[in-house]
């Protein structure tokens, strides 16, 4: 089970489109926000009211609809479980009980189900946007909305699934245990060591066995994220390495086939800056790095969010605000040389009471102070300071 | 001056002048029509800035809507001056003379139009000066200021350079009747122009220095409002065409804009002896030649997106293809590119009505085209949400209205102060060409050629020759 939903964020990850995910990896760059980013492609929350609005009445074109698939066709139930994992699995979780108030694990859920199709029907294409289900009509064709549904029925009520994990625990960690440790203190931004030490029903060490940690995050629903794997030594000790990026406390799990174990780690706040926003291509230049921006932009937001993005830019004369500005410096250079010219247009002797050269000397002081303006506006922007990057 | 140019640049002046002179009854009345839809574009826009952006179609999820749509169309017309009146220039294309000036004020009017869009789009405009104070520029919107800040002076430092001489005309056949004030402006802007040889070379050094400048400068500007949309992940904005489907979308619509001011003042002008069937012919094909581009890259885009087809891509062709605006779109491809293609193309008719369909057909579906790539791009959801909508009110359509009438009434109130000809340009072509004409009919004269045959000649010789000659 835990393999499967691990597997599952896996998988929405890697359904999602190149471009999306390219977007994903430059906004977010702490753990966190990139399995928020995992999460949030596929959808939110699917609240299928239970009881309570169970009893409302089924508006046109739903009411009276029923399942085409029959409830215990298999093939539907599987494209329904493959949907169910891209798109509701991040709120429902895997068993669809991660929310109380819509809990398809339930025996109940089975029977209203069966009883008013088309009332989850209904639901599930037009959400329940003040509960936080978003409706599926237009992402969903009816057929796999049905598919869906017949899923769900099987997930209610079925016996407990038998763990399906690839590598069968070895003989020795069954009716093991495994602990964790987590150290006292800890910030966000700070390297920390998690300790599992795993060991089998007789007590003995087992070795040479990958346990995988995982952080719960709360979004919409609560999901497990994994942060990372170790191997057992020789003292059934595994040590994951990990670099929180977020802060406020959590709870780490790790977990051996079967085998769960969890332990709360409250995380401060970073008193600086940890990592910097890969925003940009680390280009070779003579110069130290700098970032294009005010100091604040390096300064993390609230809870450790990444920062706005900066552009990151070859240090020197190489920056490209300088050659925007050389461009521009030329283009309200040429226009003062035409005001110039214009002004040396030889004045008539016979006209003496007028100044002639009054429009073309205008016209050359308001070039040169509009570009002057210009310069200033994009040199002295609070974003044009350059600043080295720590 | 050369006794024999003498009729016909009297001619010219008188025809060219003599709108300035008289003022009828219609112009006013139609001054006055202007002016009050520009009055009530300000009482939408003065109900816009009391209750705030509500009052607008735009919301949360469509948040660009008419103005945007305006600011590209104007900022695209405004090609058709600078833009073609410096490459004709440029390339000594010896027919634009009776053109360009009509080409620069639509360049310098539009432009400043347009620029005005994205501010009346704000909710709190005073919030401007915060791009000057406080700009980044890793914003293409400073990059828009930047750069329509540049194109704007320098289209009317190159609309004011070619007028100088004409300037000067006017000051010196100003009647007794000219007040002092009004005497007194012509002359500060004559810059005391007496058409001298040396006055003449600096003021052409001038120009020929401005053309080569502007026309890196508009390619620049379109360049930069593509990116506004371009430099963003939303399907149909995510392209890396954009720059240059929006220049080449500008040019279109800016030629087919000139055409229409061409036709216009024309007729009411009655400039048929200096804007020919010939110009509306040259500026047809220049036309077709963008439309094929344009068709080009229109074909490449959608069929690149399409093959690709990511989910979102997917909503934005169904929207466009089939769906809500599919209307719209094929607005677009029927009337703005397959109907001005057969009316060039297919040569039955006077020429010049079917050309300006051509033209008028060409600007509605430009503008549309600029709704097509603007709105449903936003209506489409990026998340797993209903659609957007957008629907434009009362205020909106007031200052469209009013954005459009401004800039006919700018149009019309400059054409009364400044000639629509430029005049010495038109008189220095006439002589170049009075000139080859002498030669062609000597040569005439000594090979016994046909007169068919020596307006070809001519022709030809003018080509050559298309840069005025020296004095």
């Amino acid at each position: 089970m835990n393999r499967l939903r691990l597997g599952t964020l896996r998988m929405m990850f890697d359904s999602m489109s190149e471009t999306r995910k390219r977007k994903m990896k430059v906004r977010f760059s702490s753990i966190s926000l990139r399995a928020l980013a995992a999460v949030l492609p596929v959808l939110f929350v699917v609240i299928l009211a239970s009881a309570v609005f169970a009893q409302e009445e089924v508006p046109p074109p739903y009411g009276g609809l029923k399942n085409p698939f029959s409830w215990d066709d298999v093939s539907a139930q599987e494209a329904g479980r493959k949907i169910y994992q891209q798109s509701c699995v991040g709120c429902h979780g895997l068993k669809g009980d991660s929310l109380p108030q819509s809990n398809f694990s339930g025996a109940d859920f089975r029977r209203n189900l069966e009883e008013k199709a088309d009332y989850y029907f209904w639901v599930l294409s037009e959400g329940r946007l003040n509960k936080g289900m978003p409706p599926y009509k237009a992402s969903l064709s009816d057929e796999k909305r049905w598919q869906l549904l017949t899923f769900l029925r099987s997930l209610s009520g079925a016996p407990a699934q038998a763990e399906k994990s690839p590598v069968p625990p070895p003989v020795s960690a069954e009716g093991g245990q495994l602990s964790l440790g987590v150290p006292a203190r800890a910030a966000a931004g700070q390297d920390l060591a998690l300790t599992a030490v795993l060991e089998d029903a007789d007590g003995r060490p087992v070795s040479a066995t990958m346990v995988k940690f995982f952080a719960k995050v709360s979004f919409f629903g609560n999901s497990l994220m994994e942060i990372g794997e170790a191997e057992t030594d020789a003292q059934g000790k595994a040590v994951l390495t990990y670099t929180p990026r977020f802060s406020g406390d959590v709870q780490i799990v790790a977990r051996y086939g079967g085998l769960e174990t969890a332990a709360p780690l409250a995380l401060e706040d970073a008193s600086r800056p940890f990592y910097r926003v890969e925003v940009g291509i680390d280009l070779p230049a003579p110069g130290p790095e700098v970032l294009v921006g005010t100091r604040t932009a390096l300064d993390l937001g609230e809870q450790n969010f990444a920062p706005a993005t900066a552009l990151r830019l070859p240090g020197g004369v190489l920056s490209w605000l300088l050659i925007v500005a050389a461009t521009l410096a030329l283009i309200w250079f040429t226009y003062s040389r035409v005001a110039y010219q214009m002004f040396r247009i030889p004045r008539a002797s016979d006209i003496r009471d007028t100044n002639t050269r009054l429009v073309p000397t205008v016209a050359m002081l308001f070039v040169l102070a509009m570009g002057v303006l210009l310069l200033l506006m994009l040199l002295t922007g609070p974003h044009s300071h350059l600043h080295a990057l720590p | 001056m050369r006794p024999r140019a003498e009729g016909y640049s009297e001619r010219l002046e008188r025809v060219a002048l003599s709108p300035l002179a008289k003022t009828g009854r219609g112009y006013k009345l139609f001054v006055l029509f202007l002016a009050a839809v520009v009055g009530w574009g300000l009482y939408a826009y003065v109900t816009q800035l009391r209750f705030g952006l509500v009052t607008t179609g735009m919301r949360d999820q469509v948040m660009w809507g008419l103005y945007l749509v305006n600011f590209v169309f104007f900022i695209g017309i405004s090609h058709a001056g600078t833009l073609i009146s410096a490459i004709l220039r440029v390339t000594h294309a010896g027919w634009r003379t009776p053109v360009t000036r009509m080409a620069e004020m639509i360049t310098v009017v539009a432009i400043s139009i347009g620029a005005l869009m994205p501010i009346i789009d704000l909710g709190r405009p005073d919030r401007v000066l915060n791009m000057v104070l406080f700009g980044r520029f890793q914003s293409p919107l400073l990059w828009d200021i930047l750069s329509i800040a540049s194109y704007l002076t320098g289209s009317l430092i190159y609309l004011y350079l070619p007028l100088i001489p004409d300037i000067a005309l006017m000051r010196d056949r100003l009647g007794r009747g000219a007040s002092i004030i009004q005497r007194k402006i012509y002359t500060w802007l004559a810059v005391g122009w007496r058409n001298t040889p040396e006055q003449r070379h600096r003021l052409e050094k001038a120009i020929g220095i401005m053309a080569v400048t502007i026309i890196p400068i508009a390619v620049s500007v379109h360049t930069v409002v593509s990116y506004v949309f371009s430099m963003l992940l939303r399907p149909g904005w995510n392209s890396t065409v954009f720059g240059i489907y929006f220049v080449i979308g500008a040019i279109f619509s800016g030629i087919a804009s000139i055409l229409i001011v061409m036709a216009i003042f024309r007729k009411l002008y009655h400039l048929e002896e200096y804007i020919t069937e010939r110009h509306f012919r040259n500026l047809s094909y220049l036309l077709l030649v963008s439309l094929l581009v344009y068709f080009y890259l229109t074909v490449g885009e959608y069929l690149t997106t399409g093959y690709k087809m990511e989910i979102e891509d997917k909503h934005l062709l169904e929207l466009l293809l089939v769906g809500k605006d599919a209307f719209l779109f094929w607005f677009f491809v029927v009337a703005g590119m397959v109907i001005p293609a057969v009316l060039i193309i297919v040569r039955r008719g006077p020429a010049i009505p079917r050309i300006l369909v051509a033209a008028v057909l060409v600007n509605v579906a430009m503008w549309i085209k600029r709704f097509v790539i603007i709105i449903p791009s936003l209506k489409v959801p990026l998340m797993p949400f209903e659609f957007g909508a957008y629907t434009p009110t009362w205020v909106e359509w007031s200052i469209t209205g009013a954005a459009f009438a401004a800039f006919i009434l700018i149009f019309a109130i400059f054409a009364k102060v400044m000639p629509l000809l430029s005049i010495w340009e038109v008189a220095e072509g006439e002589e170049t060409g009075a000139a080859h004409a002498t030669e062609a009919s000597a040569l005439a004269e000594r090979t016994g050629l046909s007169p068919g045959e020596v307006e070809a000649a001519v022709e030809r010789l003018a080509r050559e020759r298309g840069r005025p000659q020296q004095t």
